[in-house]
């Protein structure tokens, strides 16, 4: 089987190369591992970290946000026509270890998608994001019935299926949410594994600030009510 | 009506300069900085001269409808100005986004 790392990158140029190493070269039941970094954009040294540590780069020419860079790497998991594609964040905070736990419920062909899941071991996670997940979750299962403990994990697994069934209209970080609401309506199975995250001073400080919670917030309550 | 006055100056000024510094760097045609001037002129005349206000009340829209009216039909037209200014951006913000995927995607047959 073959496996996609695909990894959405904006001004990573610090870290990206310690991630892209950091990850396996071969797993159980996989044959092949592809590693691509969408560089959104970069103004810093990204694209050529990424390339130095023996990543493919797709570039995006201007910085058009993680929305966009999200659905750049669906479609290049399709292109790559990998049979698991996983989705994880360029700042450090995935763990590569729980690589084998997420991909193994696609492999084993039990779901179509796999998210991991911070939250059903929230230990280190900034109680701000912590609530602000928990509301997103409660919202997301009220209005669209998903029953999921973090609707807004990057760190994923799809398969092929998954991949060409979501269709997606959102640009921003309400992507991971209107990902969860697609492949429901899809109806493609979704499964959670736990997933440990690394709380860095960095990782902390590339994550989503208050306003832009907020906004993503308010985005995603438009989108449930909209569809 | 000295805010108001002061208001249209600095809204006036603000825009006539922009557009024109925009004109100046080839930026912006000169049918568009025309029509902003003549926009902006005309804020500024109904601000500095609002016996205007009265005279089209009398003249064009009749005796008997009232300001609060004539505001209501401006602001109408305002908001279908808004919506239609947020439908072009939107449409050119996918357009761009779709574009910028594609770009991207083509990276992927390069190596």
């Amino acid at each position: 089987m073959k496996l996609a790392i695909i990894i959405p990158a904006y001004n990573e140029g610090k870290v990206i190369n310690q991630v892209i190493h950091s990850l396996p070269k071969s797993l159980e039941r996989i044959s092949k591992i592809d590693i691509v970094v969408v560089n959104d954009g970069s103004t810093d040294h990204t694209a050529e970290e990424a390339k130095q540590a023996g990543a493919k780069v797709l570039n995006h020419p201007i910085n058009s946000g993680v929305g966009i860079a999200k659905k750049t790497l669906l479609k290049a998991g399709q292109k790559l026509n990998a049979d698991v594609v996983v989705t994880m964040d360029a700042d450090g905070q995935h763990s590569p270890d729980d690589l084998p736990n997420l991909i193994k419920p696609i492999i084993d062909n039990e779901a179509d998608i796999v998210a991991g899941s911070r939250l059903i071991n929230p230990n280190g996670m900034p109680i701000f994001r912590h609530r602000l997940n928990q509301l997103m979750n409660l919202l997301l299962k009220l209005l669209s019935k998903i029953d999921i403990t973090d609707s807004q994990s990057g760190y994923r697994a799809y398969n092929q299926s998954a991949l060409k069934k979501l269709q997606l209209k959102t640009s921003g970080f309400e992507i991971d949410t209107e990902i969860l609401i697609a492949a429901k309506r899809a109806n493609l199975r979704m499964t959670e594994v736990p997933i440990k995250t690394i709380y860095t001073d960095y990782s902390k400080s590339k994550g989503q600030s208050i306003t832009t919670s907020i906004t993503t917030f308010i985005r995603l309550i438009t989108k449930l009510i909209t569809g | 009506m000295i805010i108001a006055k002061a208001i249209a100056t600095f809204f006036a000024t603000l825009v006539i300069v922009k557009v024109y510094d925009e004109f100046r760097h080839g930026r912006e045609n000169i049918i568009m900085l025309f029509f902003w001037l003549a926009t902006w002129s005309t804020v500024l005349t109904l601000a500095f001269l609002p016996g205007i206000t009265f005279w089209l009340r009398e003249n064009i829209f009749g005796p008997d409808t009232g300001l609060g009216t004539i505001f209501g039909i401006g602001l109408i037209f305002l908001l279908f100005i808004s919506y239609r200014l947020y439908i072009k951006a939107d449409r050119a913000e996918r357009k761009i986004n779709k574009i910028v995927t594609e770009l991207a995607l083509k990276d992927l047959d390069k190596d």
